[in-house]
């Protein structure tokens, strides 16, 4: 087991791994930039290596620095948390190259889960559904024209070359096509100097549905009940529940063995994520892998028993899987992400100093945070102050627990998403399950 | 030789000098200290030592406490043993001599918060500061032991014989024999005889605990003939300049003496003492336990020798420990001393510190090594180096062998400070009055945060008041159970009935039994019945940037990144400057390695590299302070 991790990263999630490392009896390293000396992972670790200006791209995003810290420290391993270089073949390598095991999968499958094409490609071979469409991009339109028919519209054409919402088209008949390609092309010859698009299938109303995995790296492979992840603002999580109200038991034991079968095959080493988009019908399609340990892993932990950042530590100090195979799950959970943002302004991140805080507690109640009372947020990073956690035997009383905890909870001093939770829970489609992707803009 | 069996010692507890002086300085504050004082009272002491020679400035800025209110709640605590308080004559608690006419003030407000005895020494044994102690001490009823200084080797014993026979003749209540140096059992025990021939008021030794020597020689110094020696109940671990007084008590109680202490009580203290930290320096630990065996660390005093340590640690340069020992005592022979006590050991350390981190003798010299070289404290024993005063007052540079006379004060530095201070203003309490003329910057700032203090606590006690005066007052925000203790020992000291106080995390009700609007469920009993709400979950502590002191003119290199420090262009390579090198903005000082890539790190002044602050090969963190800029050169 290491002896000594760096933790690369910052606020809550740099706190949980710290933890886990304390419960192994490993010593941990703390980074942090100028404007997060009063942050609580710092307090908490054995050591502290100031690593630049608050500017991510000067600390906590510079390898150079990082390295240098951790080889400084004397640690074995780095831990890179997420968001940051967390997905960065770069960082990986560097840490391979300068005797540091990176704690996370082997750098071909995150260069190869990181590029979304081929990540598809590789799901499809390994036999998992993937989006229907064109697998590369068409001629012409007459290509594109044949792709849509057989797949069905509406459909959406994409840039090949890059992405963004740059070179995007959805088109809803097979009349709109043709000038829908042309101004696609333009656009994307444009942006990207390449106007090649491929084409495919909308998936109308889509819940975002994944499946929580960690590998040995030799084929063993653990997966858990599946994580509904739908209710989005602008691509951003703002709250999650498992299992999915929308996943069927049959579907649910095929999906979870067709990602073990595919993981397996990748011989994938770590934490990891395959994302689905789920159709009305429930029919699902691979859409990415995220390989990395993500945000809302707590609400997998509870339910199962399982401790994920400890499964990743084990897996990279060698000592394989505590469990294998699809994982047993007790009741339901759900995560709230508590944001420092402002709804009375479009939800913009605010800083500010938390001038009272008031946690909730009680069974049942889990809260991951890395702010406290007096603490002063900082503008320069992402605005998640905490996420608060509830489980109970079953989703009612999930939702009942939830909402008793969301009333305890009090911050003052920067306004915070807790309201929008309380209206989330409180709306009758969300009580009975029945949301998409489109419910938050949609409904609230 | 006295004869033991039977023989009554009288032991005087300096523990709150261990306290007083411990880090973090949150162990020292008032809330922390108060149990412990009241388990000293308990435990059998002739005297405890109340304040333990920490400046005023130190008071004010590491605990946000009036001295005034410290001294009333411990001395309140204080009925069995005999409450003292140690002066080094005119410097009082602190380091810099005050004018003479703030001695009298002083005592007489310490007097009146409890204080009933006084030691008062002059670091150069002069004896007009001593008589005059003697007068003030007097004239308000308070005992005064006088001190006497032992500085000099075989030679000084003769000396110190005849200071004993003057301080006999102005009839103190004691006598108390200091040593800076580790003099070593059998040396001291021929000492003490001698004195004791010249001295029939009672004989007290106070032995510096330097080389590990103090408990035995204080303890051997009592068959010599001392009625009362001096030991602390602090754990050797955090205070290694504490004379142990389990030793002392076991020497003497094995020979048949009786100390009058309860020895489980005594551990007690020890054992409250050390809850209150861990080792968090235990490198400096290290290096005091090994620079035990260097002949030269018997030469000065302990606590001298561990402030030195701790100081170069913070520095990150430890590892020049033993450079900076063998220095200090070469600046206290250019200073006409062979060894020293408080202050004057504390002024010939830093001046060491200095000297061997800018690499060139007497070059900075602080303003206190400025008064001391024209005579503030005294004269010394021996004259000083004459190639220092020149090179150091230059003009001023009295003829050789005359040092000026310390006199009224009129150049002390603290005696301008108050004129340009003004005469207090009419209805200031006498106390603050004399705080801002001990220390005028810090007691500002202190008596400023009690205002808005105050100013928040008459508006809340009117119901919802506003908050905004709460953000000057930035201590208070770490509010928790140590603060409450605090503030419960201040009020029930003060005249105060009633108090509310509401901070950013905690709101607190004081109420005196008796008071007209005391709570309707009737008072608890004892003094004061407290109502708290809501105690914040403690501050966490900013991070230590490193800082260093510099002058104006001195411009600091800080690590433009994390990496390793390598004085030349690659690991290997011969240093880019050395100390004392001329520089131009741009040019090169040093690279720092990370992840095999070297980055020149450039000056951004012109100027004379006046120190490096790092070793070669040392990892160094963002920010971190590398090179010292003298910019102001011809």
């Amino acid at each position: 087991m290491f002896r000594r991790v760096l933790v690369a990263n910052r606020g809550e999630i740099a706190l949980r791994i710290i933890r886990a490392c304390e419960e192994l009896g490993i010593e941990t390293v703390a980074v942090y930039s100028t404007a997060d000396v009063d942050c609580l992972h710092v307090e908490r670790a054995t050591q502290k290596v100031c690593i630049g200006p608050p500017d991510p791209r000067k600390s906590y995003l510079s390898i150079p620095s990082l390295i240098a810290a951790a080889k400084n420290s004397g640690c074995e391993a780095v831990h890179p948390g997420y968001g940051f270089l967390a997905e960065s073949a770069s960082f990986a390598e560097a840490c391979a190259a300068n005797g540091l095991t990176f704690i996370g999968p082997a750098v071909d499958s995150i260069r190869a889960l990181g590029d979304k094409s081929l990540a598809k490609q590789l799901m499809a071979d390994a036999g998992l559904p993937i989006i229907p469409g064109s697998p590369g991009p068409v001629a012409d339109t007459a290509e594109a024209q044949a792709w849509a028919a057989r797949v069905g519209y509406p459909v959406m054409l994409k840039a090949a070359a890059g992405g963004g919402g740059r070179g995007m088209r959805r088109v809803e008949t097979a009349a709109e096509l043709e000038r829908s390609y042309r101004a696609a092309a333009a656009e994307a010859e444009g942006a990207f100097g390449d106007g090649g698009l491929y084409v495919e299938k909308v998936i109308v109303e889509p819940r975002h549905v994944e499946i929580q995995i960690v590998g040995d790296g030799k084929g063993g492979v653990a997966t858990f009940v599946e994580r509904d992840c739908s209710i989005q603002r602008r691509h951003q999580k703002v709250l999650e529940e498992t299992p999915s109200p929308a996943i069927a038991g049959s579907v649910r034991e095929r999906m979870q063995s067709e990602v073990a079968e595919a993981c397996s095959a990748l011989k994938y080493a770590g934490a990891g994520t395959v994302e689905f988009l789920v159709d009305a019908e429930g029919n699902y399609y691979f859409m990415e892998m995220n390989t990395r340990v993500q945000v809302e892993h707590p609400i997998t932990e509870v339910l199962s028993g399982v401790d994920i950042v400890k499964e990743q530590i084990r897996v990279a100090a060698g000592h394989g899987l505590s469990r294998q195979g699809p994982q047993a799950y007790a009741g339901h959970a759900m995560e709230f992400r508590i944001n420092a943002e402002d709804p009375a302004r479009g939800y913009t991140p605010q800083a500010g100093v938390i001038k009272r805080l008031r946690l909730p507690g009680g069974p049942g109640v889990r809260v991951d945070t890395h702010v406290y009372q007096g603490y002063s947020v900082p503008p320069y990073y992402d605005s998640l102050l905490a996420k608060l956690i509830v489980w109970d035997g079953d989703r009612d009383s999930c939702l009942s627990r939830g909402r008793r905890a969301l009333a305890e909870l009090l911050v003052e001093g920067v306004p915070t998403t807790r309201d929008l939770h309380l209206a989330i829970l409180r709306h009758p489609d969300f009580v009975r399950g029945r949301y998409s992707t489109s419910f938050l803009e949609r409904s609230l | 030789m006295a004869v033991m069996r039977g023989r009554r010692v009288g032991i005087c507890d300096v523990t709150l000098r261990s306290l007083s002086r411990a880090t973090p300085p949150e162990n020292g504050r008032l809330g922390r200290l108060l149990p412990i004082v009241e388990t000293l009272d308990q435990a059998g002491f002739a005297a405890i030592e109340v304040w333990g020679l920490v400046p005023v400035t130190h008071a004010l800025k590491w605990w946000n406490e009036s001295p005034w209110e410290r001294l009333r709640a411990i001395c309140a605590r204080v009925e069995r043993a005999l409450p003292q308080m140690e002066l080094a004559g005119a410097s009082l608690v602190g380091i810099r001599p005050y004018p003479r006419r703030l001695m009298r003030e002083f005592v007489a407000r310490a007097a009146e918060c409890g204080v009933r005895a006084f030691l008062v020494y002059e670091p150069l044994n002069e004896l007009g500061g001593l008589e005059s102690a003697l007068e003030i001490c007097r004239g308000l009823g308070v005992e005064i032991k006088l001190g006497l200084v032992h500085g000099e080797g075989k030679s000084g014993a003769a000396r110190t014989v005849e200071l004993a026979e003057r301080l006999q003749a102005l009839k103190p209540d004691a006598v108390c024999l200091k040593t800076g140096n580790g003099l070593g059992p059998a040396a001291l025990q021929t000492l003490v005889e001698q004195v004791r021939r010249a001295v029939s008021v009672p004989l007290e030794v106070d032995v510096d605990n330097a080389g590990g020597l103090g408990a035995f020689s204080a303890a051997l110094s009592v068959p010599a003939g001392a009625d009362l020696v001096y030991a602390a109940a602090s754990p050797a671990w955090m205070d290694p300049a504490a004379v142990s007084v389990a030793t002392v008590r076991n020497v003497l109680e094995k020979a048949g003496a009786v100390t009058g202490l309860q020895a489980s009580l005594v551990a007690r203290v020890t054992e409250q003492f050390g809850a209150l930290g861990q080792i968090e320096d235990g490198q400096v630990t290290v290096a005091l336990e090994l620079a035990g065996h260097w002949p030269e660390a018997l030469e000065l005093p302990a606590g001298t020798l561990q402030r030195l340590a701790l100081r170069l640690e913070q520095q990150g340069a430890l590892p020049r420990l033993g450079e900076v020992v063998r220095e200090t005592l070469d600046v206290l022979a250019d200073m006409g001393m062979s060894t020293a006590v408080w202050p004057l050991a504390e002024i010939a350390a830093a001046q060491a510190v200095l000297n061997v981190l800018y690499g060139r003798r007497w070059h900075i010299v602080p303003d206190e090594m400025r008064a001391y070289l024209r005579g503030a404290y005294g004269s010394p024993l021996r004259p000083v180096a004459p190639e220092v005063l020149r090179a150091v007052l230059g003009p001023e540079t009295p003829e050789a062998g005359e040092v000026e006379q310390g006199g009224e004060g009129e150049r002390s530095t603290t005696g301008s400070a108050a004129a340009t201070m003004g005469a207090p203003s009419e209805g200031m309490e006498a106390e603050d009055a004399l705080l801002l003329e001990l220390a005028p910057e810090e007691a500002r700032m202190f008596l400023g945060r009690r205002a808005d203090l105050a100013r928040v606590a008459t508006e809340t006690s009117r119901g919802q008041g506003e908050t905004e005066g709460l953000e000057a007052i930035e201590e208070w925000e770490r509010f928790g159970p140590d603060e409450l203790r605090e503030l419960v020992a201040i009020f029930e000291a003060s005249e105060v009935e009633e108090l509310t106080v509401e901070t950013a995390g905690a709101k607190v009700s004081l109420r005196k039994a008796g008071s007209p609007s005391a709570s309707p469920e009737g008072a608890v009993s004892g003094s004061a019945t407290v109502l708290a709400e809501g105690l914040a979950a403690p501050g966490l502590g900013s991070g230590a940037v490193l800082e260093i002191p510099v002058k104006e003119s001195e411009h600091v290199v800080r690590a433009p990144m994390v990496g390793t420090f390598y004085r030349g262009p690659s690991p290997e390579a011969p240093p880019l400057v050395v100390q004392g090198q001329r520089v131009a903005a741009g040019d090169p000082l040093c690279v720092l390695e990370a992840m095999k890539l070297l980055n020149e790190v450039v000056a951004d002044v012109s100027g004379v590299v006046a120190a490096i602050l790092v070793e070669d090969g040392a990892p160094v963190e963002y920010g971190q302070p590398l090179f010292v800029i003298e910019t102001a050169v011809e």
